[in-house]
């Protein structure tokens, strides 16, 4: 097995993702979002979509100010 | 607020609870749930517990600004909000359908493709021309770690598995990013630095993009707050704009609920003006710049500065400000002209026919003054005393009272020019001054008359019809919002009613025929016939 691809729950991805590290294996999570699954200094884990922390920030922007004069820190409020 | 008690969950609440004090919400109280719970009754029940409405995936009250205002004594203005980011709520494409009320105005950004992108058509492509069937778009995002991870296989040229990591790690893909117009690319720890969450939320029962800004399609919307104890047909007439149900009588109470909202709406109107736009003179001020703004599409209203308007969801449509503030001013405003023009009008004619009557010439052309006069004088009566000048002066009180202290009149200082900006929202013409025409266009066609009756033995200025019919007459040709039209209007009907005077008996008996045609088009177009009407 070269990569391996998914889940969908975070919980699952949390526990593969020590497999995986262990095995050396590139793992792209498919639609796991929670914010800890890149943490810990983990070489072989890869994620596309944002983290749940990115849709926090992006409600959170709507509500307090609707996203104007922010925009300048997206790279650190949207990602 | 309701959660899952997993990973995401917990992070997810994490980050709500964490940011709802920074945006002034309260947040009533945490729910998690077991996600392999079939039966979520006792959930529900500690929702219910805390006076919340239906549940959802996410519930935060909060109370209005405005409800301090009060001293705490308007439990009725509570606001509901509901919010979103809810785990999947849009992986399935029937959700929305099949629970319209449970998901308007419903944030999320989670399993949704960006549609500001062309990512997501060409991965169904392939697989809707294989299959023969249509993916849902939410399935797009599936398909974005298959197609980078062969990307990199690819260019690893290798099924090594330290190779392939290398090339996620240092490859930038060209291919681009299914939710932005950027390049896939992985940090230190794995995470797409240029991946950006599409703020999503569904308006009239259709997923929009509000955020962030660069990709959003529109305004985010929020529900207004609720007016506690109105029924649903009587909700509905509020957000109708408080016109009865069909059908349904309106009750005294719930009519006094629905003007009580229509203050509150007001007041969020004018409150959004004061933080929206710079201030000026006073509130209303401040409130009619804002709806022009609006007009021009400088700025925006949110729906929740809207009482009881959930059917709009993102921004405050014109339709909507048409039907809250500018029509109600401007129906108040052609009223209160009509009545000012006959008052003045009465005001500054003449006292009557009858008061004529004791003080007509002998030579008067009025059949009906003569025919009044001699019946008078053959019952043994004098000549009828001439209503005194206070009298007319009580009646010029009165109709000022009037119109001050009524809805009528409210609609009269800004139409009068008195605020220009509210006086063109409300179709009037403010290039012209309309407090002049209707006072002026009396004495222009009584001045034109006398001009004209000087040459003929058998007319008096203040013979004939009633001098205040004529002045309306004049107000209607010339336009209410027409100086220079009352001018001409009055010199229309002045020397007109010497000139027939002199045609000849059928030209006369013709012309006195369309007479009649003078009334009824006053009432098909009471604002005037040249009355110019610039916004509406």
């Amino acid at each position: 097995m070269t990569a391996l691809i998914g889940p969908f729950s975070s919980l699952v991805a949390f526990s593969v993702r020590q497999v995986t590290e262990k095995n050396k294996t590139p793992f792209l999570l498919l639609a796991a979002v929670a914010d800890n699954l890149t943490e810990g200094g983990l070489r072989y884990i890869f994620r596309m979509q944002p983290q749940r922390q990115g849709d926090g920030h992006a409600h959170r922007e709507q509500h307090a100010g609707d996203g104007e004069g922010r925009q300048h820190c997206r790279s650190s409020a949207w990602r | 607020m309701m959660h899952e008690d997993g990973n995401f969950g917990t992070t997810m609440g994490n980050h709500v609870e964490a940011f709802a004090k920074t945006v002034g919400y309260e947040l009533v109280q945490r729910v998690p749930y077991n996600l392999k719970s079939p039966d979520f009754t006792a959930e529900l029940s500690k929702v219910k517990a805390a006076q919340a409405g239906p549940p959802g995936h996410q519930r935060l009250l909060r109370r209005l600004q405005d409800h301090r205002r009060d001293g705490g004594q308007a439990p009725h203005r509570r606001a509901t909000r509901w919010s979103g980011l809810a785990n999947a709520a849009y992986s399935n494409p029937k959700f929305i359908a099949e629970n319209r009320e449970l998901t308007e105005h419903l944030f999320d950004g989670n399993y949704w493709h960006n549609p500001q992108t062309r990512g997501p058509r060409p991965c169904s492509r392939p697989t809707r021309s294989a299959s023969a069937r249509r993916w849902p778009t939410t399935a797009c995002r599936a398909t974005r770690s298959p197609t980078c991870s062969r990307t990199r296989l690819e260019r690893a040229a290798s099924t090594d598995r330290d190779k392939v990591r290398d090339a996620h790690r240092q490859d930038q893909s060209h291919r681009p990013h299914p939710d932005r117009r950027t390049r896939i690319k992985f940090d230190d720890t794995g995470e797409d630095v240029n991946a950006s969450p599409a703020l999503l939320q569904v308006q009239n029962g259709k997923p929009v993009v509000v955020g962030p800004r660069a990709l959003r399609r529109g305004q985010a919307g929020i529900p207004g707050p609720e007016v506690e104890g109105l029924g649903p047909a009587e909700r509905g007439s509020v957000e109708r704009g408080g016109s009865p149900a069909p059908g349904r009588r309106q009750r005294p109470a719930a009519r006094r609920r629905l003007r009580a909202g229509g203050e509150r709406a007001h007041a969020d109107l004018r409150r959004a003006a004061h933080h929206q736009l710079r201030p000026r003179r006073g509130d209303d001020a401040r409130h009619v710049r804002l709806l022009l703004a609006v007009r021009a599409g400088r700025a925006s209203i949110p729906t929740s500065s809207i009482a009881g308007d959930r059917a709009r969801s993102s921004s405050c449509s014109a339709s909507l400000i048409q039907r809250v503030v500018i029509e109600p001013n401007r129906r108040a405003a052609e009223h209160n002209q009509l009545l000012l023009t006959l008052g003045l009008a009465l005001f500054l004619g003449e006292p009557g026919p009858r008061a004529l009557a004791g003080r007509l010439p002998h030579r008067c052309e009025s059949a009906s003054a003569r025919r009044l006069l001699r019946a008078r004088r053959r019952a043994g009566g004098g000549a009828p005393a001439h209503r005194a000048p206070a009298a007319r002066w009580s009646i010029a009180l009165a109709l000022f009272a009037f119109l001050r202290g009524t809805d009528v009149g409210q609609g009269h200082p800004r139409a009068l020019a008195e605020e220009p900006e509210g006086a063109m929202l409300m179709g009037i013409d403010v290039r012209r001054d309309p407090r002049r025409a209707p006072s002026a266009s009396a004495p222009a066609a009584w001045r034109w008359r006398a001009r004209s009756s000087r040459r003929s033995s058998t007319s008096r200025p203040t013979s004939g019809e009633s001098f205040n019919i004529m002045a309306f007459v004049v107000v209607v040709l010339g336009g209410m919002g027409n100086f220079v039209g009352a001018l001409v209007g009055g010199f229309i009907v002045g020397p007109r009613r010497v000139a027939r005077r002199r045609l000849p008996p059928g030209l006369a008996q013709a012309a006195r025929g369309l007479r009649h045609l003078r009334p009824r088009a006053a009432l098909a177009g009471p604002e005037g016939c040249s009355a110019a009407r610039v916004a509406g």
